[in-house]
């Protein structure tokens, strides 16, 4: 259980006991909203130390150095400009994933409509917020 | 240009970077840095521009001009800073990328580079 300052999907703000796999860290990168689920979240690094991968396969922009670890960062927007501002380490069923950010907006519940419109990311536990097609 | 002392000439690789990214090559694979390219020498853009000077690698094919934009220096890397490719990142044309590299002294990444892949790459690319 988490006490948090949650806002509604109307905007209005309180306070609550929250299941923890309910909150979800909100991030943009580009023009496309995602979130991940909070308990996925292993580390939000800002000024990664990154390097773009030449002749990428499709989704990866960069590989990320974290604490002796190389990992492929894979970009949910076409339109992200330059390396990631911040990478978000996830917890995966087959390791650790990194996903490209710009910012983080919020860490909250998300509402039903947000919930509605999501799509989840192929083969991620990512949810686009605004129903997006990742590259 | 850094020089780093070094014993063990394995470790030692010589840093530059092209189209914004950096690369290091094993300074055994490296022969000579020109500016201009000698005629007749097959020649090697990774960025896609012609850059500051190049560089002449040697394998057991011959001698090819890899262009840079920019040499940084020589630099060691110990095994202990070298890591592989991820699998994920890996592409049919990315295979000239043999690692990845986090230098400690700049606190930055570069990628070790595969002579031989890079030039089977490169050089069918031309034909």
């Amino acid at each position: 259980m988490l006490l948090i300052g949650l806002q509604t999907a109307q905007g209005a703000v309180y306070a609550g006991a929250v299941m923890n796999d309910e909150i979800f860290v909100c991030a943009y990168t580009g023009d496309v909203r995602f979130a991940a689920a909070a308990p996925a979240v292993i580390k939000i690094i800002p000024d990664p130390t990154t390097i773009p991968v030449p002749d990428a396969p499709e989704g990866i922009c960069a590989v990320v150095y974290d604490e002796g670890q190389i990992i492929p960062v894979r970009a949910l927007s076409a339109n992200a400009a330059g390396q990631p501002k911040l990478v978000i380490l996830c917890s995966t069923n087959e390791g650790t994933a990194a996903y490209a950010a710009d910012g983080v907006e919020t860490m909250r519940v998300l509402s039903v409509s947000e919930r509605e419109k999501a799509q989840r990311c192929e083969d991620t536990d990512i949810m686009l917020l605004d129903g997006k097609d990742i590259i | 240009m850094i020089f780093e002392d070094t014993d063990s000439q394995e470790e030692m690789f010589l840093a530059f970077s092209a189209g914004g990214i950096s690369y290091v090559l094993p300074l055994a694979d490296v022969g000579q840095i020109v500016v201009e390219v000698p005629k007749d020498m097959p020649e090697i853009t990774i960025s896609g521009q012609k850059g500051g000077c190049a560089v002449i690698i040697q394998d057991d094919l011959g001698f090819t001009a890899l262009t840079v934009g920019k040499v940084d220096g020589i630099v060691r890397l110990p095994p202990a800073c070298q890591y592989e490719m991820p699998k994920e990142a890996r592409s049919h044309n990315n295979r000239w990328i043999a690692g990845v590299a986090f230098a400690e002294s700049s606190k930055k990444l570069c990628y070790l580079l595969d002579c031989r892949q890079l030039r089977a790459r490169f050089m069918q690319e031309q034909l």
